[in-house]
């Protein structure tokens, strides 16, 4: 039992992990903000409506705040997304990029941007979303069950092929609104504001009710179809309750957000070091652990230059030496059988 | 008492033609008396496989009945049937290193409601397991880092948590050294006497079977050969026929030693 205090010492820190980075995200821009001021802001806002409006509460308010929450957001989709599908398919190398829920959910949010600008893109975001995992699902099935290799393997064909379909989206559409796909495909949060978060809230927290109250199944999930029908689990019924509840949060994240790959398959990884595979813990944690690490990589994307880079190319350029890391040292304990 | 009735199994894919129709289940009958330890003992292809498949829920007999007490288990959820029976199964290759803790916990699942997480009640239930099969030590151990006569125990453990009065053992012996096969069918016998359990196993080793069962099932391509009390069942003629192999068996202190005639 001596190991129960500093688990749970580390799960309040990683819980608390987002509201500190989120803090300090405020401060930084080329527009400096005293930490003090950020709280009187806080409090006038929430308070005070007539007290004077100057440049610096709009630039906290009215950008850095939703542009910070949007992360956050964003950050809880992917990482909790990711712990869900790494536990369903009893694999630690997938998350919703390497599945191609991703390309399936940006292909959707393209297609009606170019094509159908009256729909909002989360529709068809998420119907091409699900379409992709499940083709993932079907291609990667052989017989019974589902090994680890070809999901992933599966998960490439059918990211390969969304992102050719967005290709002839961008080929076929007009070059005004060409330029916002392709900027918006790269993963960032430069356009946030208070609609866009309010869109990712209502999404996101959809998806995240259900995969958080039946967490614990997923232990039981990731023994194996067999095993968990043994114990009593409904594999089917609950398995699909878990993959689009994922799948919403991921499709209502890129919509909002565009394609940011890596953060799903990185974050439960270290969460898992850090506190342990129990998905009653690992889920909670790897959602504030994706919205710190989010919040994160996006605060640098935007400081590192004098430009907005794409954040998608800020957790790539992390989240690839990662993967081969975790390949390498991983051996039997990633790929298994 | 668990009663096999005429059961019937075939593969739905025909397409690779086997003997007989393809049938892999010829008709299989017996029963597991309550509170007592079923062995069913077999050559590898004698559908033992098959057979814990289709009285665990995952396959669906072609014909045939499967009653515990009075309840047809056809009809039955998931749910309903791992409250009945615990299955412990052969092998065991978890994707995350779990610890042994949250393993046997897992045992509670058919007892914790869809929207809920394991109570207080079901750590008590997993800490009386535990306790119960003497691996209490290893609770705070991942279950990928223990020893393979260690996982067997802690399976028989979640099994022990699910609280369900039937018991289905496939090989509990088969990875385990010599001492460790005596010290888990020791064990599971111990638990069988003092709750009154069901239970009913596969097991290779006919001299194993002779030990630690009141009940032998014999099977033989698909169909029952013998069944009854170790000492009727587990004759040098029905294992020659079975085995195909010379076996003598020598009387000991009042038990029976299967003895194969090996050319030196």
């Amino acid at each position: 039992m001596n190991e129960v205090k500093p688990k749970r010492i580390l799960s309040l820190f990683i819980l608390s992990a987002p509201f500190l980075v989120g803090w300090a995200a405020l401060f930084v821009g080329a527009y400096g903000i005293a930490p003090l001021d950020i709280l009187r802001f806080f409090y006038e806002a929430l308070f005070d409506p007539s007290a004077p409006d100057v440049p610096e509460k709009a630039i906290l308010l009215d950008i850095r705040l939703p542009r910070v929450v949007l992360a956050g957001l964003v950050g809880v989709a992917l990482g909790g997304s990711g712990a869900t599908l790494q536990g369903i398919f009893r694999n630690p190398l997938v998350d919703p990029f390497i599945l191609g829920v991703s390309a399936g959910a940006a292909f959707g949010c393209a297609l009606s941007v170019g094509f159908v600008p009256a729909l909002p893109v989360q529709f068809p975001a998420f119907a091409f979303g699900v379409l992709s995992v499940v083709l993932t699902f079907t291609v990667a099935r052989t017989q019974r069950d589902i090994s680890r290799l070809p999901l992933i393997l599966s998960g490439v064909i059918i990211s390969a092929f969304f992102t050719a379909l967005v290709s002839i989206v961008k080929f076929l559409v007009d070059p005004h609104k060409l330029q916002s796909i392709v900027f918006w495909l790269m993963g960032s949060f430069a356009l946030a504001d208070w609609r866009l978060a309010g869109v990712a809230v209502l999404g996101i927290v959809a998806g995240l009710i259900p995969v958080f109250i039946m967490r614990w199944r997923l232990n039981v999930m990731s023994m194996g179809d067999e095993e968990a029908k043994t114990l009593g689990i409904h594999v089917k019924r609950e398995r699909v309750v878990f993959v689009a509840a994922s799948t919403l949060m991921v499709s209502v994240a890129v919509s909002v957000s565009g394609i940011i790959g890596w953060v799903g398959l990185m974050v439960p990884h270290l969460i898992r070091m850090m506190t342990g595979p129990d998905h009653r813990s690992l889920v909670p944690l790897s959602m504030a652990g994706g919205a710190a690490f989010m919040i994160f990589a996006d605060t640098a994307a935007r400081s590192i230059s004098n430009f907005d880079i794409p954040v998608g190319i800020i957790t790539a350029v992390i989240g690839a030496p990662f993967f081969i890391y975790l390949m390498r040292r991983g051996g039997s304990e990633s790929w298994g059988r | 008492m668990l009663t096999i009735d005429n059961i019937y199994f075939t593969h739905h894919r025909g397409s690779n033609s086997s003997n007989d129709r393809g049938d892999i289940l010829k008709g299989v009958s017996f029963e597991a008396p309550d509170g007592q330890m079923t062995t069913i003992l077999g050559p590898n292809g004698s559908g033992k496989t098959t057979l814990f498949k289709c009285i665990s829920g995952l396959w669906r007999p072609r014909q045939g009945k499967i009653r515990f007490g009075d309840r047809d288990l056809a009809g039955l959820s998931h749910s309903e049937r791992a409250k009945l029976i615990a299955v412990v199964p052969q092998e065991h290759d978890p994707p995350f290193p779990y610890t042994v803790f949250d393993i046997v916990l897992m045992g509670r699942a058919s007892h914790i409601p869809l929207f809920s997480t394991p109570s207080a009640r079901d750590a008590a239930a997993t800490e009386a397991a535990l306790d119960r099969i003497g691996v209490a030590a290893l609770r705070g151990r991942p279950y990928t880092k223990i020893s393979g006569g260690e996982r067997q125990l802690v399976m028989i453990a979640r099994a022990i948590a699910q609280e369900a009065p039937l018991l289905l053992l496939d090989e509990p012996t088969s990875h385990l050294d010599f001492r460790n096969q005596i010290l888990v069918l020791e064990k599971v016998r111990g638990i069988v006497r003092q709750r009154g359990l069901t239970v009913l196993m596969t097991l290779h080793d006919p001299n194993m079977a002779m030990q630690f069962s009141d009940h032998v099932v014999m099977i033989e391509n698909g169909s029952v050969l013998a069944q009854g009390p170790p000492a009727e069942v587990l004759t040098a003629g029905n294992l020659k026929r079975v085995y195909n192999l010379d076996i003598s068996v020598i009387r000991h202190n009042g038990t029976h030693i299967i003895h194969p005639e090996v050319k030196p």
